[in-house]
């Protein structure tokens, strides 16, 4: 089956990383790990993908990253406690558990 | 055959990488990839910005995209507070009191009000930012989170919430020194996104309460609250990006952390492109036309990313494929 996606690693900078001309042309769904995935076979893509000197990787490399920036997330979420507080009010003071993320072919 | 240039009495160009100062209709042949490229005008869409410096959910902000200001927020119901002037975002002074969940209103990072929130309890305190410090002033008359603000650090609206667990219909009006309850929503509800003018004119939208998650969508005339055109899908702890009643963008959010964008034109909501990163629970300011989202809890924890929202966009395009 041909793949849909495509996934590299590439930390965002900020201004110029995502300019509006791609935003436009790609649709980009920004992943934990810096992992983003790019439509696949897409011309304009790789060329931002070449821009930012991005790292290819297959989408279970990427799932893996992903995998681990979440499970990190988490074991800090699950050792952050103050005495006595409760489930609610640690949810109030540190916002909801992470959850897991399934990559898409 | 007739060439570009006999046509236009020019010839086009060749470069290696795309022209600096481009103008609206310039073309030029990209040597490097061997196609024909043009700039023009086209939708609105989200460019990646600089990054706050520390990430965060629930941050009350606002202001435009080249002067904003992100106050509190979670995790530990932080007084930190950050402003962004266009290129990067500095830390300056904290709130007095720290919290998450608060409200902004306000024209720009150099004045503003923040209210309401959650600390270690609800809280109705009032904290006027003059572009250097925070200070107290008068209180909310019902503490209240995740309320809808709207307008600016002299008439300003706290509308709906979470009043100590209960989601709120209370819209209250602050004209710069004292809060006073005014006609209340329509529909109670809690994570509600609005923006306004001022304490005249208004829009709210989406939100959620024990009853579930809404779409609705209510505007705001000075006297009372009028229920028009439904947001396309429902949304929650989202980023309400305007200045005007009949002008916004209703940016992430819940379900989903989603990177969904929808653009209001004072009668209807569009689907417009989405955040490059999506999330939930993050600020928002600036306009329909230049606009501006931070933080936010993204799918796997907090984020420090921005992403910069212009609309038209000024776009490169290649002449064979775009």
């Amino acid at each position: 089956m041909a793949k849909t996606y495509q996934y590299c690693v590439a930390e965002n900078w900020g201004k110029g990383f995502i300019d509006h001309s791609e935003s436009i042309r790609i649709t980009f769904v920004g992943y934990p790990g810096d992992v983003w995935q790019v439509p696949a076979y897409n011309k304009h893509g790789n060329l931002w993908i070449a821009k930012v000197a991005g790292t290819v990787k297959t989408k279970d490399e990427a799932q893996t990253i992903v995998t681990a920036k979440v499970d990190a997330a988490k074991t800090a979420w699950d050792n952050d406690n103050v005495e006595g507080e409760s489930s609610d009010e640690k949810i109030k003071r540190l916002g909801a558990k992470p959850v897991d993320i399934t990559l898409e072919e | 055959m007739s060439d570009y240039k006999t046509i236009h009495g020019i010839s086009i160009r060749d470069y290696t990488t795309d022209p600096d100062n481009l103008i609206e209709g310039q073309v030029w042949f990209d040597k490097t990839n061997k196609v024909l490229q043009y700039q023009a005008t086209g939708a609105g869409s989200w460019a990646t910005g600089n990054a706050v410096n520390a990430a965060r959910q629930l941050s009350a902000g606002g202001g435009t995209q080249t002067s904003a200001l992100m106050a509190g927020g979670n995790p530990g119901s932080t007084a930190a507070n950050e402003l962004y002037n266009g290129t990067s975002w500095t830390e300056v002074n904290n709130l007095n009191t720290g919290r998450h969940a608060a409200a902004f209103a306000g024209a720009d990072n150099t004045a503003g009000i923040v209210f309401g929130g959650y600390s270690t309890a609800y809280v109705a305190i009032t904290e006027a930012w003059d572009g250097t410090n925070f200070s107290e002033v008068n209180d909310m008359n019902t503490a209240r989170t995740t309320m809808a603000g709207a307008g600016t650090s002299t008439a300003a609206l706290g509308t709906g919430g979470n009043a100590s667990g209960s989601a709120s219909a209370i819209n209250e009006s602050w004209n710069g020194t004292s809060w006073t309850e005014l006609n209340d929503l329509n529909l109670a509800r809690w994570e509600i996104m609005g923006v306004g003018a001022n304490n005249t004119a208004a829009v709210v939208f989406g939100g959620q309460s024990p009853g579930g998650t809404y779409n609705n969508t209510e505007t705001w005339n000075g006297t009372s609250w009028t229920e028009v055109n439904n947001l396309n899908a429902v949304k929650t702890k989202g980023a309400a990006v305007g200045a005007s009643s009949t002008a916004a963008l209703m940016v992430g959010g819940n379900p989903g952390k989603t990177a969904n964008t929808e653009s209001w034109n004072g009668t209807s909501w569009t689907e417009v492109n989405n955040l490059n990163t999506g999330r939930a629970e993050l600020g928002g300011a600036g306009t329909v036309t230049a606009g501006l989202a931070f933080s936010g809890e993204a799918p796997g924890g907090n984020t420090t990313a921005s992403e910069e929202w212009s609309d038209p966009t000024l776009s490169v395009k290649t002449a064979d494929t775009d």
